[in-house]
């Protein structure tokens, strides 16, 4: 399969950062699975084909979400029994776990990552409302992403048995 | 070149993502580690944001009753007790998205007031949080709220009669597998309006789309709702786009208002010219250099496609459409732009 579509040459690298984020063999090639899966599928809109290798990066972080949220919900599940956690609720569940770590961020990088992603609105419209340099708000919602990727893997902790 | 700066990485995902990088950019992406990284981080963040917008009414409505009669309780209870008024308590400050998606009935009352005060800067969000409403008792209200933001915003009589058009006009449709193109061009020719679809945008394919007895307007909405576009009156006519295109008023995001010449208010006289001229064309792929001429030749005013641009391929259709906004429709998507010198109308890329 990466063969065919030109990403064998991240495969490697993926695998690495893979590893670097769940810290097991079997789940990283699971996520580097899941992660080619999904470009196979989406690969016809990347116009710039020397972006590919971020692009897969992109997809394989994304996929680590899902799992992280997975690992949420299987928690949830086995604390609060199947019947909280099934079908419907999953999707729902998934998103109240990232309300959730938004909520116990601090209340101005909350306040800009609401304002971009839950109102669309750019970091120089945003800049504009809140008054402050278009550089400091970008700063701002840079380091708030990486803040809010942190918690969030810190709020899906991995359970050994 | 040194690795992005963080601002940069922001920068590019109000543009779109990766494709707005520059090619010196795009080379130090491919090698570097760090970069691709820092990418994947605020990107993949992002869309996980993104999707946990504001999406259902659920269990703060469920206690809507339950909140009401505690409600009414303590009122009485109040009368009863206070002989004075109490100071009003001041609720904390709330985003009217939230609000008018998750808030009791008078939050939301009031939530969307002040999104119709806002105008159409609160579009992007209403727009993107509408795919998440999809069989909802509130999508309805979540769609005459972005129709009423949109009708109040059109000032201009020409532009409120085109809105008008599209809820008064009734089609039958019915599609499978075909491109949106196509799809647009057959409501253009049964509404008689000019519908066009930025051509900056891949709208892609409807698997299928079945309508009896709809409006324009309602047929529009569910094309847009499906591909994640939306329209609104731009450039004289029923433009299709993105919702962040259409409406951010982030200059490196959103498309211009107007030319170059409006703005700066040149060449009145021309410009008088260019509105009194009404242009009814069907161009498929021609160069920029044969639509300048077309245009000098029905109007008489000199028109001159810079080197730049002048052999681009061109696609627009329209009818009875002003030039001055038919050379919008030519320019503004683009990217480039139209200035007034010494008389002549010069179409151009302002980045060369």
């Amino acid at each position: 399969m990466a063969d065919e579509t030109g990403f064998s040459r991240f495969v490697d690298g993926l695998r690495s950062a893979a590893l670097k984020l769940t810290s097991s063999d079997p789940e990283a090639e699971d996520l580097v699975q899941d992660c080619l899966a999904s470009a196979v599928q989406g690969v016809g809109r990347v116009r710039k084909i020397e972006l590919l290798g971020a692009w897969l990066h992109q997809i394989l972080r994304r996929k680590w979400y899902d799992l992280l949220r997975r690992r949420a919900l299987e928690r949830r599940h086995r604390i609060e029994g199947p019947s909280k956690a099934t079908g419907a609720e999953a999707e729902p569940a998934g998103n109240e776990l990232v309300r959730h770590v938004l909520a116990g961020m601090d209340a101005d990088a909350r306040r800009v990552l609401e304002m971009r992603f839950f109102q669309s609105r750019t970091s120089v419209e945003i800049a504009r409302e809140l008054k402050r340099p278009v550089g400091t708000v970008r700063s701002q919602l840079f380091h708030a992403l990486r803040k809010f990727e942190s918690e969030f893997h810190r709020a899906c902790p991995k359970e050994t048995v | 070149m040194s690795c992005l700066a963080p601002e940069r990485f922001v920068d590019l995902l109000d543009r779109g993502g990766l494709d707005a990088v520059s090619a010196e950019e795009e080379a130090h992406v491919q090698e570097c580690e760090t970069c691709r990284d820092r990418w994947a981080t605020i990107a993949a963040a992002g869309e996980v944001l993104t999707e946990a917008r504001p999406m259902r009414v659920g269990r703060v409505f469920r206690l809507v009753p339950l909140l009401a009669a505690a409600a009414i309780l303590l009122t009485i209870v109040g009368i009863i007790s206070a002989n004075k008024i109490a100071p009003p308590v001041k609720s904390p400050m709330t985003d009217p998205l939230t609000l008018f998606l998750q808030g009791t009935p008078d939050e939301a009352k009031s939530a969307r007031a002040a999104l119709l005060k806002a105008g159409r800067s609160a579009l992007p969000g209403l727009v993107a949080v509408r795919p998440k409403w999809k069989g909802s008792a509130r999508l309805p209200e979540l769609q005459n709220l972005i129709w009423a933001i949109k009708r109040d915003a059109a000032q201009d009589p020409a532009a409120a009669s085109l809105l008008d058009k599209l809820d008064t006009v009734k089609i039958d449709l019915q599609f499978e597998k075909t491109e949106v193109v196509y799809v647009l061009a057959f409501i253009r020719s049964l509404s008689g309006q000019n519908l066009v679809l930025d051509p900056r945008i891949d709208a892609g394919t409807v698997d299928f789309l079945s309508l009896k007895d709809s409006t324009v307007r309602s047929v529009l909405e569910i094309l847009c709702a499906v591909k994640e576009l939306d329209f609104d009156v731009k450039y004289g006519v029923v433009f299709l786009s993105k919702p962040t295109r259409l409406w951010s008023t982030d200059h490196a995001v959103g498309l211009p208002a107007a030319n170059l010449w409006r703005t700066r208010n040149e060449g009145a006289a021309v410009g008088d010219k260019l509105r009194s001229v009404r242009l009814t064309v069907d161009i498929q792929n021609s160069p920029m250099s044969a639509i300048a001429g077309y245009i000098q030749e029905i109007s008489s005013v000199k028109v001159v496609a810079s080197p730049g641009i002048a052999d681009i391929q061109i696609v627009m259709k329209v009818q009875d459409l002003p030039l001055d906004h038919a050379i919008e429709l030519l320019t503004l998507p683009y990217g480039w732009d139209a200035r007034i010198d010494d008389g002549s109308v010069v179409l151009f890329d302002p980045k060369q």
